[in-house]
């Protein structure tokens, strides 16, 4: 990871990457400078990891049932120093989760975000403990990409662990199906798109069976994108002797930096085919060219039409600044009323 | 007298300590002297001991290193930090 941290253009492209508390261990480590606004992330850091016991202990008392942990403070468990894994939520299972979210809310916890964009939204309104600044996510399933399939509850549950947190009671994905969950949640997200997904299906994988691994990807349906994340999580961090011949829209890798937003359009387009089973890639293709096509949550078609025009006069631009551009007033999309907290 | 051992948690961030005292859910930060104080403190340092820390650390003389100890160690109990 060194050499890809030293390759890296800047800081946000690091912390684009979520790699930026890895960074900055590392750079102190070599006893190089570390940004003062890199130990003001490794103070929050600190406090979100500190805040996950007392949350979860509450959520273990107000819930009955089973309780899956999923990524975050379970995924951080994995990596040698659990402190360079930022997060910032507790994503949980449950078998009912509106009946979870409204036990929550009667012993003390409190819904953030609007109400409109979680209505389909594949978890339920983020929960919060007043004072703690880690918040809480209630999922029936998890989330995955186009054309792939979600593992039941109960199928689920019968491939956990007891959890890393030592909260009792409290399991997580046994690491085989954890490290296959989270490269389909990361590939829903943005395919190859950021580092930290693929060090999080390294730290997984490394101590699993990758042939009880490829038979989850197999059965969830997720085999091919599996395959592809599993190259490149090999050749650019487990096993350098490895060729690394990325596909074109995931070149920014090995290099640190962001994708451009023509790279980033490619990426969600050609990633989702790549990654869907062979019978489904012509649908998903037509889904993810059909979900650019539209409105944003909120967005009315004059924003819609702004964003587009700029994203195309921003081509070449790397992503933060063109979504820095995107909200400034000269730049154009103010209207979007529902974003995420 | 040592650092509570129910409620209180806290991690290291390169020099400092962030702690969280699970009573009343509030957070702590701790630097400079007061880091080195903690860390000795959570090895069940005795009052000595802390003092000759503070005096290894910073090369001061050992009055005002114990007086920086005392101060300290009062600013915890304050807090209700510590336990017998």
């Amino acid at each position: 990871m060194g050499e890809i941290i030293e390759r890296a253009p800047s800081l946000e492209a690091l912390r684009r990457h979520r790699i930026h508390l890895l960074a900055g261990r590392f750079w102190r480590s070599e006893g190089q400078y570390v940004p003062a606004e890199l130990l003001s992330d490794e103070r929050e850091a600190a406090m979100i990891a500190l805040a996950v016991p007392p949350v979860l202990e509450r959520i273990r008392a107000v819930c009955s049932g089973e309780i899956v942990l999923m990524k975050g403070p379970e995924v951080a468990a994995c990596y040698p120093d659990p402190l360079v894994r930022p997060f910032r939520d507790l994503d949980l299972l449950v078998a009912d989760p509106p009946s979870a979210q409204r036990a929550l809310l009667d012993h003390g916890f409190v819904e953030l975000g609007e109400p409109a964009f979680y209505a389909d939204h594949h978890h339920l309104r983020p929960l919060i403990w007043p004072s703690l600044p880690v918040t809480v996510e209630l999922h029936r399933q998890p989330n995955i990409a186009r054309g792939t399939r979600s593992p039941s509850f109960d199928e689920l549950l019968e491939l956990t662990v007891p959890s890393a947190t030592g909260i009792a009671s409290l399991v997580a994905p046994a690491p085989a199906a954890h490290a296959v969950l989270l490269a389909n949640h990361g590939w829903a997200h943005e395919p190859l798109g950021r580092l930290l997904d693929l060090i999080d299906v390294a730290v997984t994988l490394t101590p699993a069976d990758r042939a009880v691994a490829d038979e989850l990807a197999r059965r969830w349906e997720c085999e091919r994108l599996w395959r592809i994340t599993v190259q490149t999580v090999d050749a650019l961090l487990l096993d350098p002797t490895e060729p690394f011949s990325p596909r074109r829209w995931a070149r920014h890798l090995a290099r640190g930096r962001e994708r451009a937003v023509v790279e980033n359009h490619i990426a969600r387009l050609a990633g989702a085919v790549w990654g869907a089973p062979r019978t489904q890639a012509l649908q998903v293709a037509a889904a993810v060219l059909l979900a650019e096509g539209n409105r944003r949550s909120g967005e009315t078609w004059s924003a819609k039409l702004r964003r587009t025009r700029l994203a195309v006069s921003h081509a070449f631009m790397v992503r933060s600044e063109h979504e820095q551009k995107l909200h400034t007033p000269n730049g154009g999309n103010c209207e979007v009323t529902h974003q995420r907290p | 007298m040592r650092l509570r051992t129910n409620d209180l948690d806290w991690k290291q961030v390169d020099d400092e300590i962030i702690a969280l005292d699970r009573r009343d859910a509030s957070y702590l930060t701790i630097n400079g002297s007061g880091s080195v104080l903690w860390r000795r403190l959570a090895e069940d340092a005795s009052h000595p001991e802390l003092v000759t820390a503070l005096v290894d650390a910073y090369e001061i003389d050992p009055v005002q290193a114990r007086a920086d100890t005392d101060a300290f160690l009062a600013e915890l109990a304050q807090k209700g930090l510590l336990e017998e």
